[in-house]
């Protein structure tokens, strides 16, 4: 049993509100090793959008050369306007999936990195945040982040290019033209499009709201079916239902109004047209203008109105996609870890001086705790509920770090020493043991270096055979491929135990701690187990956290935790130890 | 539909426009004509966006209606058919409600595209007679064109769907192994072994890139595709545009009004096909709502007992049994008087509530139940309801208020004086919790009353079913959560509030018991 339920602390928690700001200097370690694809990709995509907007020149070319009575003229422009368009077919194939593919890339750095991270992340952290969100930010979120990069981002992307391309060329032509069609473009653009922004928001959320409420009413009514007929409340429930689908209409006649913002920028490009027309008319007039360049200029004002309504639903979207990654990115934050070079840890004596920690600031869980463990010793921790004994194992396995004090092993500090090294020499097995959906063998290739070919399966059923177990392997119906149902539920807590330990005792670790590790299991087995284990290896420390009387009275030495503190450790050598005595001090 | 008639009309007429626009006002260098042409562009303008309006505010205000008018039908039906007819129809409370909610919605979508076949109709028969009058070449251009485009819109989703149906499982699978990864954290961070999970995890992510990038591919070619046939229309029609205009037969403006109208063309079939698709969809869905629908026309004909109360009327069990797997309830007989308390009793697991929910006819038995001298055996579930009240051992309350939970079982149409509830809480012995609510009786009781305890739940049910006019009450043990004070107060105000009505507790509580007129004494099981 853990003894803590660990408090939250301030620095640790990530919020459903993360930090938006300085998102792209924060991405930017994720994007860096992608450098020469993003750039190849905006290069690819430039050129497709160039190649579009060179096909509305030549339509132009094409209007001109009618007008000056010049066929082969007109059907060799034709021809371009045909090559400009395979060619920007071909172009924006590639840029669109290359766009995607290194857009695919870095989420995928992101997820896998968030991942890595957060599997070897300090143990406090995995235990202050609920299980569900940490899976929506590696699930979710990086899901949304995913379908922005593959649905949006390539239009997205050529839509802005093709406005900045498009306005390059109209400036060619005529810059009065094109900057009085980028006035009228930019201020009914952005009136209309930030305006659509603003409302957009609590419109959508005020619609989801209301049709959640209406199916959370008809779910809830089909399920009390009886009841309502008892109560004769059918009349009531149906308007009940009404009355939600009032609010739905109302709130669906607002997204129509809300989304005239947004269409609005049809009328807009249409009176963009107009505009343009007269004063086409009157560049023509004045000969500045070619009957082609006008031709230009109206395509261009026509497309360019549907690449800013596409551009303003892009960018909601990219807002949408911005939380997502702030998401992310604080939960890649969060789980950073400072890397160490290495402390060379080895095999030696175990040995606290004078540590302290504490969930939360006002109250130490430990405090004052020194111990010197010895090679081969089999040492029990004993004590009551909330003294601090699996707190103290958790320090001891290096998955918390202690505030104050430290720990060593053979001399070297553990926080030193790298999460390879702490891995390797520092191994422990908890009371709740969680397993791997699959087989027994799954579950013990999870063990570092550990593999399931012949002689892995030979060397696990030896091992069993020396803990005692092989018995208990033969009796399963598919031996170490038994499965164990989802997530070991098929099999009962002591078994699972059983397979924790048989895995363990697959590894050579310089410490073993075993947290109410064999609290499940039959006694008498227990007692094989623990004396296996300690014999295994009698190179190796065995701390044991128990409250089992018979558990305490087969340890080299007992010692005692009250309030957070060791009071006492007795040298027992063979005497037996009551474990009343021990466990209520 | 009108509107969007209209829109599409002025739609397809702004590129006409223009197009005269270009050749009498600007080729032609007339500034009049221009200025003529331009406001003309500028009603149509003004007049698309108006049908756009129009459209997209009556089409929607009809969809919710529509949605509306169904859903409050079938929930109607649903609620009221009997539970042998619902078992028949549907497969569980689950299946019922996707009937209610999704399919609904899968028809709805489809009744919105049918707006867009009005759009796709006017634009053929604005766009072929117009294309043709300029020149019956270019007509035969935007024909295939449009046809490459139909082909498109065929073959491309065709081989869209299993890609993006591998990716959603790639994704599905990595989840999975997300959630196995943070499930065994803390066994499997003791010795390491998160690095294999670690591993895992990234294979399946390897496996969802290259699903991604496998849906990229198509939808890249897909997408450009989209954009390059009509434009390749466009080239075609500038060649042959150019080649009749040098023939005069063909002003430069309508080579412009041509090359816009190819995007329309594009619209159009993509539209099509897509609403192709969802005409499969909508039939199923449409199918699995009228089983519901149908439901309805059998739970109206029986009318065995009218609404009309009798009053001084007994409430009458004779042989009143029920089977269950391997043994009998009952069989039971007793006549209950007005104003008199009944009290089955017997051990646990003897039938007891099994009883009351024979007299509610929740459950099928033998014998007859009478209400002074009209069978309620015979009677609809509804019919029942009129004259019988049951309170539950667990009792459901709805989201909502108290207020709105005790208002549940009264007829809508009256109202509810606020010292009748507050009299009904009383009698209750709910008032002492309504004091403690923050906000009275609009104190709101959470998702099925989470926010009340099972004591005070039970008693908001009983204040609630004292505000139902039946004359019949069946209480099933409901003073069970109860300190032995609050059951007394219970019993003793149950008594002044109920002096005319018939009571039938189920109940071992020994006040229970002493505060019954009659007992009838199950026997336990053999």
């Amino acid at each position: 049993m853990s003894d803590h339920v660990a408090e939250p602390t301030a620095d640790l928690v990530l919020t459903d509100r993360p930090d938006e700001r300085n998102l792209v200097r924060r991405a930017m370690p994720w994007l860096v090793g992608h450098r020469a694809r993003i750039l190849v990709s905006a290069a690819v995509t430039t050129v497709a959008a160039g190649s579009g907007v060179a096909g509305l020149a030549a339509i132009g070319a094409v209007t001109d050369a009618v007008l000056a009575g010049d066929l082969p003229g007109a059907l060799t422009w034709a021809g371009i306007f045909a090559g400009l368009t395979l060619a920007s077919w071909a172009l924006s194939t590639l840029g669109h999936y290359l766009v995607i593919a290194v857009g695919e890339r870095v989420v995928r750095t992101l997820r896998e990195s968030a991942v890595t991270r957060v599997a070897n992340a300090d143990l406090r952290f995995l235990e202050s945040h609920r299980r569900g969100d940490l899976l929506r930010r590696m699930t979710g979120e990086i899901a949304n982040l995913s379908d922005f990069v593959g649905a949006t981002l390539p239009g997205l992307l050529s839509a802005v290019l093709m406005l900045v391309i498009t306005i390059a060329l109209l400036v060619s032509y005529s810059w009065p033209l094109a900057l009085l069609l980028l006035a009228v473009a930019a201020l009914s653009g952005s009136l209309l499009g930030l305006t659509f922004a603003r409302r957009a928001s609590p419109t959508y959320q005020e619609l989801a709201a209301a049709e959640s409420a209406v199916s959370a009413t008809i779910a809830e009514a089909l399920g009390a079916r009886d009841q309502i007929t008892m109560l004769g409340a059918r009349r009531r429930i149906v308007d009940r239902l009404a009355a939600d689908n009032r609010r739905l209409l109302a709130a669906r006649l607002t997204e129509v109004r809300t989304d005239r913002w947004l269409t609005g920028l049809g009328p807009a490009g249409g009176m963009a047209v107009v505009v343009v027309l007269l004063a086409a008319g009157w560049g023509v007039g004045q000969q500045w203008l070619s009957v082609g360049g006008a031709v230009v200029f109206l395509f261009a004002a026509r497309s360019a109105f549907d690449d800013v309504e596409s551009l303003v639903v892009d960018l909601g979207e990219l807002r949408a996609a911005q939380t997502s990654l702030a998401r992310i990115l604080s939960l890649l934050e969060g789980t950073a870890r400072t890397r160490t070079a290495g402390a060379g840890l080895q095999r030696g004596e175990l040995e606290v001086c004078d540590l302290g920690f504490s969930y939360r600031p006002d109250r130490p869980a430990l405090h004052g705790v020194d111990l010197r463990l010895r090679i081969g010793e089999r040492v029990v921790l004993a004590g009551p509920t909330g003294s601090g004994k699996s707190t103290l194992a958790k320090i001891l396995a290096g998955h918390y770090r202690p505030s104050t004090g430290r720990v060593a092993l053979g001399g070297t500090d553990i926080t030193a020493a790298t999460e390879q090294e702490r891995e390797r020499h520092l191994v422990m097995v908890p009371q709740e043991v969680v397993l791997l959906t699959g087989s027994i063998a799954d579950n013990l290739e999870l063990a570092p270096g550990v593999t399931m070919d012949r002689t892995g399966r030979d060397r696990a059923r030896e091992v069993a055979a020396q803990l005692g177990l092989g018995n208990w392997i033969d009796r399963l119906p598919d031996g170490l491929d038994t499965g164990v149902g989802e997530n070991g539920s098929s099999l009962s807590a002591g078994e699972r135990q059983l397979v924790a330990l048989l895995r363990v005792a697959l590894l050579d670790p310089s410490v073993l701690i075993l947290d109410e590790a064999t609290a499940d299991v039959d006694p008498d087995t227990a007692t094989t187990l623990e004396h296996a284990l300690a014999e295994l290896s009698a190179d190796r420390i065995v701390l044991v956290v128990a409250h089992r009387p018979d558990s305490i009275e087969r340890a080299d030495r007992v010692i005692r935790m009250v309030d957070g503190t060791v009071v006492d450790s007795t040298v027992v050598d063979g005497t037996v130890v009551d474990g009343t005595v021990v466990d209520h001090g | 539909m009108i509107a969007s008639a209209i829109r599409q009309f002025a739609f397809l007429a702004i590129p006409y426009v223009i197009g005269h626009a270009i050749d009498e006002g600007v080729v032609a260098g007339d500034p009049a004509a221009l200025l003529r042409w331009c406001a003309v562009l500028a009603v149509a303008v003004a007049v698309e966006f108006g049908g756009l309006c129009g459209w997209t505010w009556w089409a929607n205000t009809a969809e919710v209606k529509i949605a509306a008018q169904l859903r409050e039908s079938m929930l109607d039906v649903a609620i009221g058919a009997p539970a042998a007819e619902l078992e028949n129809s549907v497969e569980g409370i689950g299946d019922l409600v996707e009937r209610v909610i999704d399919d609904v919605d899968a028809v709805l979508v489809w009744v919105h595209g049918l707006a867009t076949w009005i759009v796709i109709l006017t634009t053929v028969a604005v766009l072929v007679p117009a294309i043709f009058g300029m020149d019956p070449s270019l007509l035969a251009v935007t024909g295939v064109c449009a046809g490459l485009l139909l082909l498109a819109s065929l073959v491309f989703p065709r081989a869209d769907a299993p890609r993006v149906a591998r990716l959603a499982d790639a994704q599905g699978h990595r989840s999975q192994q997300i959630a196995e990864l943070l499930a065994t954290a803390l066994t499997v961070r003791g010795f390491g072994g998160q690095h294999r999970m670690v591993q895992r995890h990234h294979r399946s992510s390897a496996e969802v890139t290259s699903n991604r990038l496998a849906v990229a591919r198509l939808r890249a070619l897909w997408n450009s595709t989209g954009e390059a046939l009509p434009q390749l229309g466009v080239a075609a029609g500038l060649a042959v545009g150019a080649w009749s205009a040098l023939q005069g037969g063909l002003a430069v403006g309508q080579i412009a009004t041509f090359a816009m109208w190819m995007g329309t063309v594009q619209r159009a079939t993509t539209a099509a096909t897509s609403r192709l698709g969802e005409y499969g969809a909508a039939r199923a869905s449409a199918a699995r709502m009228a089983a519901v629908l149908a439901l309805e026309s059998r739970t109206g004909q029986e009318s065995a007992v009218t609404g009309h109360r009798e009053p001084g009327a007994g409430l009458a069990l004779d042989g009143l049994a029920v089977e269950r797997a391997g043994w009998r309830v009952g069989p039971v007989d007793v006549a209950i008087r007005p104003g008199q308390w009944a009290v089955i009793t017997g051990p646990t697991g003897t039938g007891k509530s099994t009883l009351l929910a024979a007299v509610m006819g929740l459950v099928d038995s033998h014998g007859e139940i009478r209400l002074g001298d009209r069978h309620l055996s015979s009677a609809t579930a509804e019919q029942r309801a009129e004259q019988v009240t049951l309170v539950p051992q667990q009792p459901l309350l709805l989201h909502g208020t108290v207020r709105d939970n005790l208002l549940l079982g009264t007829d809508p149409e009256a109202r509810v004086a606020e010292t009748d509830l507050l009299q009904a809480c009383r009698a209750a012995v709910f008032d002492e919790v309504l004091d403690q609510l923050p906000a009275g009786l609009d104190t709101p009781v959470g998702e099925r009353g989470a926010q009340l305890s099972g004591g005070q739940r039970a008693r908001l049910a009983v204040a609630r079913a004292l505000l139902r006019p039946g004359p019949v009450l069946l209480f099933d043990d409901i003073s069970s959560a109860l300190d032995v004070d609050a059951e007394a107060r219970l019993l003793q105000r149950l008594r002044t509030a109920t002096p005319e009505r018939i009571v039938l507790w189920a109940s071992h509580r020994s006040a229970v018991l002493a505060a019954a007129d009659l007992t009838l004494e199950l026997e336990g099981r053999p």
